[in-house]
This record gives structure tokens, C-alpha cells and sequence, in this order.
């Protein structure tokens, strides 16, 4: 390019001779990388703690968002969400009445057998009992401390049926006077009830609130003894006259608060043993503090694992001379309940905060901290499993040690079963819940499952039948389906291959790419199993995998579908589907519309909910489903015309399926353990959503037929289903692996 | 603060020089220098491997050579900086070599002053070489390092636009390749600006620079309108963008059509629930029994089937609150039932 401009300046008439972009010998900078605003945490937050973003601005003006861990119970308990913050995967209290043991979520009361200790069975999973927080029990009788919904009294003479007995509300807005533990004392119950203080609802009779004790503070546990109420009120530990209300002392860590102003310390449990109170208080562990004297509360000193990150205190139980810390992520700290313990100020080692204000190097001025890390996404994809540690709360009964936990970084409920006397708490036994099936694919009134508990059905009346001949591939594949012709075939992994029925099984190459569910697709006698450059084609009868290109890379596990012939592939990242093409060259079908490419790109978005995406053919054309942060849609693909995206309702998809103009999608949400079946209607060219079919559980595949709807739950097996105008209604429910 | 201030040069070197004009293989047509010189005074790191070497200079006088770049702000598609010369011997050229290589020609007086901009010269990062060369072909050289020319117009990076009319803010980021400045938001009738000060930030050369720009949705109109968000970089660089904001005043409705109170449910039950709002957005219908999650649906008319036996038996409230697009609330639908248990509990797991 070449421009001539004449001026005028300074009465010099200057010719200039301006060449663009010539670049020659010059040695200069670009910009760096434009990886967008920063985003945030790509992880979840470690167990008893939760994730504020707080508006932070540096020297140089910029503002953005800086991300702490504060304490889930003692942080933001002003936010309208505080409540919604406790649905997480993990279990948070329990209570024994007989040979039960019922468990809280948050959401579900689980009911277990524990005749034999070291097998617990779950003989219930009920819901409708508010947001069960804390448990404890009166007279043979549960009580929970169940958040906004108050104080609830359950009947349990039935202990596989529990009824709510009472509800004792505990102020006019629930929200700020939410029931979050619960100590019993004779026959009334002192309830935590945070900003609200402590509520005390007599038991005997009816139910009912007998006073209210105000503290300053937001009041988190309780204990109480003697006429003496203990208050952990997150940022001060309260003593207070059980009867009048009267404060009568409070005293606290010095340095609960760290610089940012995040509370390190929150006083959060409390556990009196004779004039001894231990407070759990996070990474400061177990407070100890004497109390002999109730107006002139003392810190005596803490016990703490300094250098461990992962040992947070959520709660305290005892039994005999042993003081269990539900200590999060580490596990459980046992400690002796005598005079030469916990005696001295121990400052453990913080978790940091991540992006923004890090503090800055010396000397510089103005300086801003370089852009926040991308989403480390197969970290949240596919979290690692530490098993059999990370309690929020221990329940010691005689010989066994309850652990409730494990946890929310793994998205996994589960209760363990120790030997509360052993030195190592060794464990005995487990709970967990159940991970039976984890996809599903149907041909006519035979299903295959794929998953724990996996191997070929059959449709009889309302249940599925096994087949008679085992497969016992289906137990370790990844993901399976049907060829036209009613053969099944399997997606497995290491090494990455394809299985069909009859005995072919093809290696495929790519041996670094994952197979993962959701990938495997049939069309004929192929299977097609998708990857990061495309796709990988088998044919049942013969002849070696062919690779397909979709021209563009994958970044997440990508979804296919077969339609007129081709092989379409999208990604949860895309905003378009891509046919496949054997030249390397992907023919894009027209964007979903349901996010667009900013979005796409936008960490924040991922940070609330990692995209999914879903393919499904259909007599009507493609049928994409595509969810990102909190939002969810589908598109129908008719012709070439950009679809019109239908909203979905927010949700985990993990699974669609489609039977003549009736499409079905599955979600779930791991925070509540609930799923949902959604039946759509597609006549006419526009999605249009019939039906939400609700129930208990952990939604991982579907797949229909004109003989039924088969949705396979992690938590019991096999939901079916029949189409009807009004949705689809259920049929009955197979379980998986309990015995008939 | 980086190396961009002001650089006053004293007198480098005796040169003469022969100008000429050739063409490179790149196509780039260049006025290129051939000139000599003795390198008694030659600038410091210099290494130019691409250069052409002057021939021996003529006896003339060599220029005195000011750059002036000034501190604040970095040079634009329009900025400059300032190249002065003075020379008995009268200015013939000057030759800047950045990006891109520029040759500005005088009429040989004894002072020329010389203002490249920012687009002659081209983006980038790095140093800056000019040569000025005097009739008779001496010449002086001199460098600028660390010289910023930005010609990348800035970005906006929404965050959601159909928000609440309280309790929220709208969020948006101001960024760019290199020195973002300021952002101003228009909206029925509101304005809203934030500057940021005068400073080069630590991400320069590494990465973009992103500000967070949040306000308070109570200093915007309850209105859906276009809006308009400008930023600007440093260098003077503009992006505008305009898109349709709503703060949403109005909360949605919600009610139950499905069931009545009263009405006993059992195993498989349906719970219809009408939710609108005033905008034409998505409306989220949450519905609860018992205080407890169960279901998410769509308005405006959810449908939603339920078990009863995963509920418990005897009376219970079931309650639906619709949420729109802005994450308005409605107040609770409530509707009280009985539940009923008719099935035979699951069998235990194994």
C-alpha cells in the first residue's frame, strides 16, 4: 500500500511517503493474548466453604473481580441466596433412632439400616421436608433443622415412612431466621437460627416457639447447659442466660478477621464438655475455650493441622474422652478431651484468594495482575474421586463413628461407617450414593444399559427383564448403542474401541482422546464415535475405522447424530453443528441461536455451568440442544433457515432422544439430587415443551421407542416410560442390582 | 512507568549521505538512504541487520535531531510525536522505521519539524529509529525505545442486559489490546462515565487490558431501550456498541391451576402452574413442596408430573415461584394438599 499526503507545517512543505505494514528489522511487541475479561473460579470450593467475588481495584484503576473462600455458614448470610448456597452434593448431619440412621442433604432425608454397621442400606430417600440442615431427636421422634421451613417434628414410627409431625416456624421471614441447628435439652429445642439468634420451641405438646434469645452475632450452633446458652456466632462466640435471654459474656479469636476482612475463624459449631467449650472454626480448627466462668468467656487455644489446606472444622461431636472434628477435605480429626489439649494459639496457613488484587512486587506502580487462568475444564468435567474422607459433621454411636460428607468438590453424597475408638478411626463400611446406570440406548422393547449395574433388557409390562444372555461389557463401557437392525454396540476405553454384538470389536486409533458419554452414535450398520478433530467410523460388517474431519477442533466432548446419510457433530463449545466431511472440511449447519459466540467464549458463563451440547435426528431434521451458565434451549434444524431456539428449563442435560415428533431430554442437578424428564413436542417445525416429569434421583441417559421411554437413573436403574398426549407417564421403575 | 518520556538528543555524528529510491522484494516502495558516516557518536544497540548502510558523507553539517514523544497519552491512529532538526546545511529527509518504515521529505530549509502519526507508523510495541538527514547528505540517527503506537479500537464485553430494577448491577468490561481509558454507558436519558486514570498497567505487551464496569441498575431508568456503551482507549481509540438493556421493574405472576386445595395426590400426580410477566422473556417456574426444591419449568403454563411417594404422606404445601428473564421474583403460589401413599415402598438396595 502506498499513500502521498502533503501538509503544511511550520512553513515547511513536507512529502510523506507512508508504507504499511512493511515490518522491516523492526523487533516490536504485539498486545499478548486477549483471553477476555477474567472469570471465575474454575473449581469448586472446598468442602464447608463457598466463593465471594468481591469487586477489588488496583492502583491503576482497573476493577475487577477477586474470588476468597468464606466460611459456607458464616459468609455472605446476607445474600438472598444464602440459603440456595447449602444444595451441594454432600451429606450434612445424622441422627439414630433404632437400627436407622436418617441423613440430611439439604434437600432429601435419607433413611439407612444400619442393623448392620458396617452395610448400611438405604431403605428411604424422601423429599418435603424444607431444606434438612441438622438433625437431632426428642423422643423417639426426628427433629430437624430444615433452613427457611423452620423447626420440623417427624413421626418416624414408621421409620421408612416418616411423617412431619409439627412445624414450628421461627419468625416472620423465614429467610433471616432460618433453622440451621438444632440442641436438645430436656424437652426443649434451642435452634440456630443465624440473625434471628437462638429460638427455643418447647417439644412437650404441640410444638411451639417459648422465646427467642437475641445475639449479637449470626448464630450458627448452639449448646446449652446448666441455664447456660452457647452461642457460635460466627464472629464471636456468645454465653447467654438460656432462660432470660440476658448476655452474659463473649469472647473471640483476635484474629478471626484476616486483612481482606474475610472472616478465617468463623465460630461455627459449638460442643460443651463439663466447663470446656470446643467451637469448630474452619481453618483454625478446634477452638478451645473455658467457660467456667459464663460472663468471662476464655480462648484457651486451638488445634489445628497448620500446614493442611484441606482440614477445614465444620462440626464437633464426643463421645467418652474423645473430641471427632468433622474436618473437611482432610478427614476426621480425633482429639482427647483433657486438661493438656488444645492449650495454645496455633495460626494455621490460609487459602488464598484467586485473581485480583495479588499482592504487588515492590517497586512497581500502577500495575495490574495478568488475566485470570482459563477454566480448567476437565478438572470440573470429570472431578477426581477422594473417597472415604471430607465430613461436615461426625456422629459417634458406641462402637461406630458416622462420618457425613464426601463432599462437594466431588459431587458425591456418602456416609462413612469407623471405629470410633481405633486410633485411626479405621473404616468399616460406606454409604454412598448409588452410581448404577450411566447411559442408556432402547431398540423396539430392548434396552441397553450401560453403566454398574449395566447389560441387555427387555420390555415386559412395566418392567425390564434381564436378557438371558450376560453382557458383561456393558458394566465397563463408556456409552452404548443400537444399530438399525437391532444389534448393539458399545463404546469402550482403554483401549479406545468399539464393540459390536456378534463378536466385532475395532481398536480405534487417537489413543490420548477420552471416550465419554454422549459420543457414540449409529446410522445403519456404522457406529460413529466422535473425538477433537471429528469422528471415527466403524462398520459393524467389516472393513477398518474411517476417520471423518469436522475441520475445527473440540474442545469438550462433542455430540453426534446421524441424519440423511451424514454425520453431524457439534461441541458443547460451538455455537453451529458441523456435518462431516472425509476431506477435512466440516459443512456448518446454521447456528442453534441459543447462545452466541461471545458467550461461548465467556468464562463467567462457565464458571455457572459448563456447556453442554446434544445432537438428536429426527423425521424432521436435527434437533440440537445446547445449555451454557444457567440457560438451556433447543433448535430444530428445518431446511437451511437459522432455527428458532426454544428456552429449556435450567438444568444439567445429559441425555436426548427423540420418537416420531416427540422429543425427550433429561436433566438433573446435582446440588438437590432431583432430575427431570422434558417432553417435547415437535410437530410443526417449533419445539414446544409439554410436560416436566419430575423425580428422586441422578438422571444419566434416554432413549425411546415406540414400545416406551427408558430413562436410566444413577440412583435406582431404570425408569420407563408411555408416550401419552400429556407427556410421557410413568410406568414403573426397574431397580439395578437389589435383589428381587 | 515505562520508558516512554520525553527524549532529548544532542548531536551524534558527522554524516553525509545520497538518497535514492528503491523498492524492496516485499513490494513496500521506500525511500532508502545510502549514505556514510563515521560512527563516533553511533546511538547505543543499535543492530538493524536490514538497514542499508550509508555511503561516506559529503562534507556537510550534520543535524541537530530532537524526538519528542510526549508521556501522555500512547499515539493513536492519529497521534504523533515530533521529530525536530535543525542544520545550516538545510533538512532534506526524515526516515522513521517502526512497523512500518516511513520517509518524510523536507524543502531543505535549515529547520524541519517532522509529526508521523500513529498510522503511518503502524501498531506495535517496541523502538523507534530516525534517521534525519541533512542537504549534503550528513546525517544524525536517533531511537525511541519502548515506543507505544496503539491502533486497536477498544472492546465492551456485556454482561447480562435484562436485569432487576434493584438489588443488581449492569456489569459490562472495558478492554483493550493495550491501554483501555474509559467507558460511558447512555440509556433513556442516563449517563453514566468512569475514566480511569492516566497509567500504563502491568499487562502491556502481555495481554489485553480489562477494567470491570459495574452500576447500580437504581441510577438507570426502569425502562427496555437501546443503549449505548463507548469505550475508549488511551490512544484515542473509540468502539461503540449499542444493544437492547432492560431493567425490569415489574415481577412476574404465578398460580396454580393444577391441583386445588385440598385435593388428595397420589403416585403419579400433575401440578400445573401459570407464570407471566409483562416482558416477552423466559419465565422460570420453581416449584417446592414442603419447603423442599422439586422441579424447574417454563412458563406460561408449566406442567409439571410428580411422585407422591417421594413425598410424605399427609398434608403438605406446594409453592411456585416464577422468575423472569431480570430474575424478578413473584410472590410464592401456594396450594395445600394431601399426599397419599398407595404403592409398596422400593425394596431395599442391595
Amino acid at each position: 500500500m502506498r499513500s502521498l499526503k502533503l501538509t503544511t507545517a511550520l512553513g515547511l512543505v513536507i512529502a510523506a511517503t507512508s508504507l504499511a505494514a512493511c515490518n522491516q528489522g523492526s523487533d516490536l511487541a504485539g498486545s499478548g493474548e486477549d483471553t477476555g475479561p477474567p472469570g471465575g473460579p474454575g473449581s469448586a470450593p472446598p468442602t464447608g466453604g463457598k466463593w465471594e467475588g468481591r469487586e477489588t481495584t488496583d492502583e491503576c484503576g482497573r476493577s475487577t473481580i477477586e474470588w476468597f473462600v468464606i466460611d459456607e455458614v458464616c459468609g455472605a448470610t446476607d445474600d438472598p441466596a444464602y440459603l440456595e448456597n447449602f444444595r451441594a452434593p454432600i451429606m450434612r448431619d445424622g441422627a439414630t433412632l433404632g437400627d436407622r440412621l436418617y441423613t440430611v442433604d439439604a434437600t432429601h432425608l435419607w433413611v439407612l439400616d444400619i442393623s448392620t454397621p458396617s452395610s448400611p442400606v438405604r431403605t428411604a430417600l424422601v423429599s418435603g421436608f424444607g431444606q434438612p440442615l441438622a438433625t437431632a431427636t426428642h423422643e423417639g421422634r426426628l427433629i430437624l433443622a430444615a433452613g427457611a421451613e423452620g423447626l420440623l417434628v417427624v413421626d418416624v414410627t414408621d421409620p421408612d415412612a416418616p411423617r412431619r409431625e409439627a412445624t414450628v416456624a421461627l419468625g416472620a421471614s423465614g429467610a433471616s431466621s432460618p433453622a440451621l441447628d438444632v440442641f436438645i435439652d430436656g424437652d426443649l429445642a434451642y435452634v440456630a437460627a443465624g440473625a434471628g439468634g437462638i429460638v427455643v420451641v418447647d417439644l412437650s405438646g404441640t410444638p411451639r416457639v417459648v422465646r427467642t434469645l437475641e445475639v449479637s452475632g449470626f448464630v450458627a450452633g448452639v449448646a446449652v447447659a446448666g441455664g447456660v446458652a452457647f452461642a457460635a456466632a460466627c464472629e464471636t462466640v456468645v454465653t447467654l442466660d438460656a432462660e432470660t435471654g440476658e448476655e452474659l459474656g463473649n469472647a473471640w479469636l483476635e484474629d478471626a478477621y484476616d486483612e481482606n476482612g474475610t472472616l478465617v475463624a468463623p465460630a461455627k459449631d459449638v460442643l460443651l464438655d463439663g466447663n470446656q467449650l470446643y467451637v469448630a472454626a474452619g481453618r483454625y480448627g478446634a477452638v478451645r475455650m473455658d467457660v467456667s466462668s459464663p460472663s468471662a468467656p476464655e480462648v484457651v487455644g486451638n488445634c489445628t493441622l497448620v500446614d493442611q489446606l484441606g482440614f477445614y472444622a465444620s462440626g464437633l461431636r464426643s463421645q467418652g474422652d474423645r473430641l471427632y472434628v468433622a474436618g473437611g477435605e482432610w478427614g476426621i480429626l480425633p482429639l482427647a478431651l483433657d486438661a493438656g489439649e488444645c492449650t495454645s494459639l496455633v495460626t494455621p496457613e490460609l487459602i488464598s484468594s484467586l485473581g485480583g488484587g495479588q499482592p504487588e512486587e515492590e517497586g512497581e506502580e500502577c500495575s495490574t495482575e495478568p488475566p485470570w487462568e482459563t477454566l480448567p475444564w476437565e478438572e470440573t468435567w470429570l472431578p477426581p474421586v477422594q473417597p472415604n474422607q471430607d465430613p461436615l459433621q461426625t456422629l459417634p454411636v458406641g462402637e461406630v463413628l458416622y462420618a457425613f460428607g464426601d463432599a462437594t468438590r466431588i459431587g458425591m453424597r456418602a456416609v462413612d461407617v469407623r471405629l470410633a475408638e481405633a486410633e485411626n478411626l479405621d473404616a468399616i463400611g460406606r454409604y454412598e450414593e448409588p452410581r448404577r446406570a450411566s447411559a442408556i440406548a432402547a431398540h423396539g422393547t430392548r434396552v441397553l444399559v450401560v453403566g454398574r449395574e449395566g447389560g441387555l433388557f427387555d420390555r415386559e409390562g412395566d418392567e425390564l427383564v434381564r436378557a438371558e444372555v450376560d453382557l458383561p461389557e456393558a458394566r465397563e463401557a463408556i456409552d452404548g448403542a443400537f444399530l438399525d437392525d437391532g444389534r448393539w454396540v458399545l463404546a469402550l476405553a482403554e483401549p479406545r474401541r468399539v464393540s459390536f454384538e456378534a463378536g466385532t470389536t475395532s481398536v480405534l486409533g487417537a489413543p490420548d482422546e477420552v471416550v465419554w458419554p454422549g459420543t457414540l452414535g449409529t446410522s445403519g450398520n456404522q457406529a460413529v464415535l466422535t473425538d477433537g478433530a471429528g469422528a471415527t467410523l466403524v462398520d459393524a460388517d467389516g472393513g477398518g475405522p474411517r476417520v471423518l474431519f469436522s475441520g475445527r477442533n473440540a474442545e469438550l466432548p462433542a455430540s453426534v447424530a446421524a441424519f440423511g446419510g451424514t454425520f453431524v457433530v457439534a461441541s458443547p463449545e460451538w455455537t453451529e453443528a458441523v456435518a462431516l466431511g472425509e476431506n477435512g472440511v466440516g459443512e456448518p449447519l446454521a447456528p442453534h441461536g441459543i447462545f452466541g459466540e461471545q458467550d461461548a467464549a465467556s468464562v463467567t458463563e462457565w464458571r455457572v455451568g459448563l456447556p453442554r451440547r446434544l445432537l438428536q435426528a429426527t423425521p424432521t431434521g436435527i434437533l440440537e440442544l445446547a445449555t451454557l451458565g444457567r440457560r438451556a434451549g433447543v433448535a430444530l434444524h428445518v431446511g437451511s433457515a437459522n432455527p428458532v431456539p426454544v428456552e429449556l428449563p435450567p438444568g444439567e442435560y445429559v441425555d436426548l432422544t427423540s420418537d416420531g415428533q416427540r422429543a425427550y431430554a433429561v436433566s438433573l442437578d446435582r446440588g438437590t439430587y432431583r432430575s427431570q424428564l422434558v417432553t417435547l413436542d415437535l410437530a410443526g417445525g417449533a419445539p414446544r415443551i409439554v410436560a416436566v416429569d419430575a423425580w428422586t434421583g441422578m438422571a444419566a441417559g434416554v432413549a425411546a421407542t415406540a414400545e416406551g421411554i427408558f430413562v436410566a437413573d444413577r440412583d435406582r436403574g431404570v425408569r420407563i416410560y408411555d408416550a401419552t398426549p400429556d407427556g410421557a407417564s410413568l410406568a414403573g421403575v426397574t431397580s439395578l442390582g437389589v435383589t428381587p | 512507568m515505562q520508558a516512554l518520556a520525553r527524549r532529548t538528543l544532542g548531536r551524534l555524528a558527522t554524516l553525509a549521505a545520497l538518497a535514492g529510491v528503491v523498492a524492496t522484494q516485499s513490494g513496500c516502495l521506500e525511500i532508502a538512504l545510502i549514505l556514510a558516516f563515521d560512527d563516533e557518536d553511533e546511538p547505543d544497540e543499535w543492530s538493524d541487520d536490514d538497514w542499508v548502510e550509508p555511503e561516506p558523507p559529503p562534507a556537510s553539517e550534520p543535524p541537530e535531531v530532537d524526538v519528542v514523544v510526549a508521556d501522555w497519552p500512547p499515539i493513536g491512529p492519529d497521534g504523533t510525536l515530533t521529530v525536530s532538526a535543525t542544520s545550516i546545511s538545510g533538512i532534506e529527509s526524515a526516515e522513521l522505521q517502526f512497523l512500518n518504515q516511513v520517509t518524510l521529505l523536507s524543502t531543505g530549509l535549515t529547520t524541519a519539524v517532522f509529526e508521523p502519526t500513529g498510522l503511518e507508523l503502524g501498531e506495535g510495541l517496541g523502538r523507534l529509529d530516525v534517521l534525519v538527514t541533512a542537504v549534503g547528505g550528513a546525517w544524525t540517527r536517533r531511537a525511541v525505545d519502548d515506543l507505544l503506537v496503539d491502533l486497536t479500537p477498544p472492546v465492551a464485553v456485556l454482561g447480562p442486559t435484562t436485569l432487576p430494577a434493584s438489588g443488581a448491577t449492569f456489569d459490562f468490561w472495558m478492554g483493550d489490546a493495550w491501554v483501555v481509558s474509559s467507558a460511558r454507558l447512555e440509556f433513556g436519558g442516563a449517563v453514566v462515565e468512569e475514566v480511569l486514570p492516566e497509567g500504563y498497567p502491568d499487562t502491556l505487551g502481555v495481554s489485553w487490558d480489562y477494567s470491570l464496569v459495574r452500576i447500580d441498575v437504581g441510577l438507570l431508568p426502569a425502562v427496555t431501550d437501546v443503549a449505548t456503551v463507548t469505550i475508549t482507549d488511551a490512544a484515542g481509540n473509540v468502539a461503540v456498541e449499542e444493544f437492547t438493556l432492560s431493567i425490569d421493574g415489574v415481577p412476574p405472576s404465578s398460580s396454580f391451576v393444577l391441583p386445588e386445595a385440598g385435593d388428595v395426590v397420589n403416585e403419579t400426580f400433575t401440578v400445573v402452574v401459570d407464570a407471566f410477566d409483562a416482558l416477552p422473556g423466559p419465565v422460570v417456574v420453581e416449584l417446592s413442596a414442603g419447603g423442599t426444591f422439586l422441579a424447574t419449568g417454563m412458563g406460561p403454563r408449566a406442567t409439571f408430573l410428580l411422585d407422591a411417594e417421594e413425598l410424605p404422606a399427609g398434608a403438605i404445601d406446594l409453592e411456585a415461584v416464577a422468575i423472569d428473564e431480570a430474575g424478578n421474583r413473584s410472590a410464592p403460589a401456594r396450594v395445600a394438599v394431601i399426599v397419599e401413599h398407595t404403592e409398596e415402598p422400593p425394596p431395599p438396595e442391595e
